[in-house]
């Protein structure tokens, strides 16, 4: 058991008996991480849905039994399914979402031409991504985004590693496929 | 090529780029990069920059930390809610040993005594006592005088004629208060006579002394007075008639009551199930009829004492 190990044990403990600064860090560990899948999945204000998975993760650790990449798993697992929820209920009541471009604008940059080429890299990546099956988007983004292992993505997708193989496999082939010609990534 | 139209190192090939892309997207160099794992590895910088790691402001940080804490503190309150539910309390558990203790001796008392009173062992006066209790339970035990229990059964469906007598005392009740009733009203009609007989006895006093001057007004008194008589005569008899048509009627009810509940008793006791509350029911129909015909007719009663005495009154007067 690693130091790493040792500490998630001490801060899950904590966390199970309320305390604040266990809380803390496992917001600090994961937080970045989620936020980044949920901003790759296209996700609707992630910042909202952020703390939708940390009250539920909250709510369900005491069904939580293992160690630290277990818990990692665990709490992308229930990060998806907030996601597939919230996308669900996002379809029966659509709204017009705002693009890509009008938000980077929003955002403010010192530089013009280094916003055109960021904002024109989100926009081929998240393309290139929108191209994949929900599966295959899964895949590539806990694996490059999460930086999730093979193992980890299994247990947060409820699949065996295999399977996870031949969709990170699958994937990368429709990449290729779908990439515009004389666009390089 | 082999035979099949695949490549003899296909797989060896499919691995290695398995094994490539595993190594490029878990961020380890590969070698050597062909053109596939050059792509594949700028396409993960590229998703890589696309999406950079957020740095959460801290303003979102406190109010997800906020909404952490609630929930902390709700997911808590409910579990302490939950185990001191789950938790019985210190009566709950005496109430628990007592009712498992009772329940315990009762069943072993039950069922050492009832063997020994069904097998007729106990003595005498706990037998009896038994086997009487037991009768109300529609349970058959052996008494100690060897009778047959169920003719000390007090079983008012298959016998019903306490029944058929309650039923028949408030008629015969009545009967009786009509004959006090008669008895009053012949007294009335004997002061009625008396009073007539005495003011007989002065018309025929005070004509002796005055023939000449009231003889018209002494003949149309008597007239009205017999007018009054034939008045109190004609409505006696109709109340009597019509309460003796209710009193009938009354009866009458009563009877098929009786017939009634007691054809349904013997029926009842024919299919061996005495206790039928639908029997219990009719009985009871039948009795409520045979009273509210009774009300009946002792509100006739009543009206026609008060008719009697007002009569008498007027009479009197």
């Amino acid at each position: 058991m690693s130091s790493q190990d040792w500490d998630f044990e001490r801060a899950l403990t904590a966390a199970r008996a309320g305390s604040e600064w266990a809380w803390r860090e496992i917001y600090a560990e994961l937080a970045p991480l989620i936020l980044r899948y949920l901003r790759g999945r296209a996700a609707i204000e992630p910042e909202d849905l952020l703390g939708d998975v940390f009250v539920q993760v909250v709510g369900k650790i005491d069904q939580f039994d293992g160690g630290a990449d277990d818990f990692r798993a665990w709490v992308f697992t229930i990060a998806r399914h907030r996601l597939i929820d919230t996308a669900r209920s996002r379809a029966r009541r659509p709204v017009d979402p705002v693009s890509d471009e009008v938000l980077v604008a929003a955002a403010g940059s010192a530089d013009a031409e280094e916003q055109a080429l960021s904002s024109l890299a989100v926009a081929e990546a998240r393309k290139a991504i929108a191209q994949l099956s929900p599966d295959q988007q899964d895949v590539v983004l806990l694996r490059l985004v999460a930086g999730l292992s093979i193992k980890e993505v299994a247990a947060a997708l409820g699949k065996n590693p295999g399977a996870i193989k031949a969709l990170q496999v699958r994937a990368v082939a429709a990449l290729r496929r779908n990439l515009p010609e004389g666009v390089s990534l | 090529m082999s035979g099949y139209g695949v490549e003899p190192d296909e797989m060896k090939k499919a691995t290695l780029v398995d094994q490539k892309i595993e190594a490029l997207l878990g961020g380890q160099p590969v070698a050597p990069m062909d053109a596939v794992a050059t792509e594949l590895a700028a396409f993960r910088d590229a998703l890589g920059g696309a999406f950079p790691l957020p740095v959460i402001s801290e303003a979102i940080e406190d109010a997800h930390l906020v909404r952490i804490m609630d929930a902390v503190a709700t997911s808590s309150a409910a579990s302490t809610l939950v185990l001191q539910s789950a938790r019985p309390t210190p009566v709950q558990r005496l109430r628990a040993r007592l009712s498992s203790k009772v329940a315990a001796a009762t069943f072993a008392f039950t069922t050492a005594f009832g063997g020994a009173a069904y097998a007729g062992v106990l003595p005498q006066p706990i037998q009896d006592a038994t086997a009487t209790a037991a009768s109300f339970l529609g349970i058959d035990l052996p008494s100690s005088s060897g009778d047959d229990p169920d003719s000390e059964r007090p079983n008012k469906v298959a016998d019903p004629t306490p029944d058929a007598d309650r039923d028949r005392v408030p008629v015969g009740a009545d009967d009786e208060a009509n004959e006090d009733d008669d008895a009053r009203t012949d007294g009335t009609e004997d002061r009625k006579d008396d009073t007539q007989d005495q003011a007989d006895d002065r018309q025929a006093g005070e004509g002796d002394g005055s023939e000449d001057g009231d003889g018209p007004d002494r003949d149309e008194a008597g007239d009205d007075r017999d007018e009054s008589e034939d008045r109190d005569e004609d409505e006696r008899d109709a109340n009597d008639d019509s309460a003796e048509d209710a009193r009938d009627e009354a009866e009458d009810v009563n009877d098929d009551a009786r017939d009634g509940s007691e054809d349904r008793s013997e029926d009842e006791s024919n299919d061996g199930d005495p206790n039928d509350d639908s029997l219990d029911d009719s009985v009871g129909d039948a009795r409520d009829e045979a009273e509210d015909a009774t009300g009946e007719m002792d509100d006739l009663d009543a009206d026609d004492r008060s008719e009697l005495e007002g009569s008498s009154d007027h009479d009197q007067d």
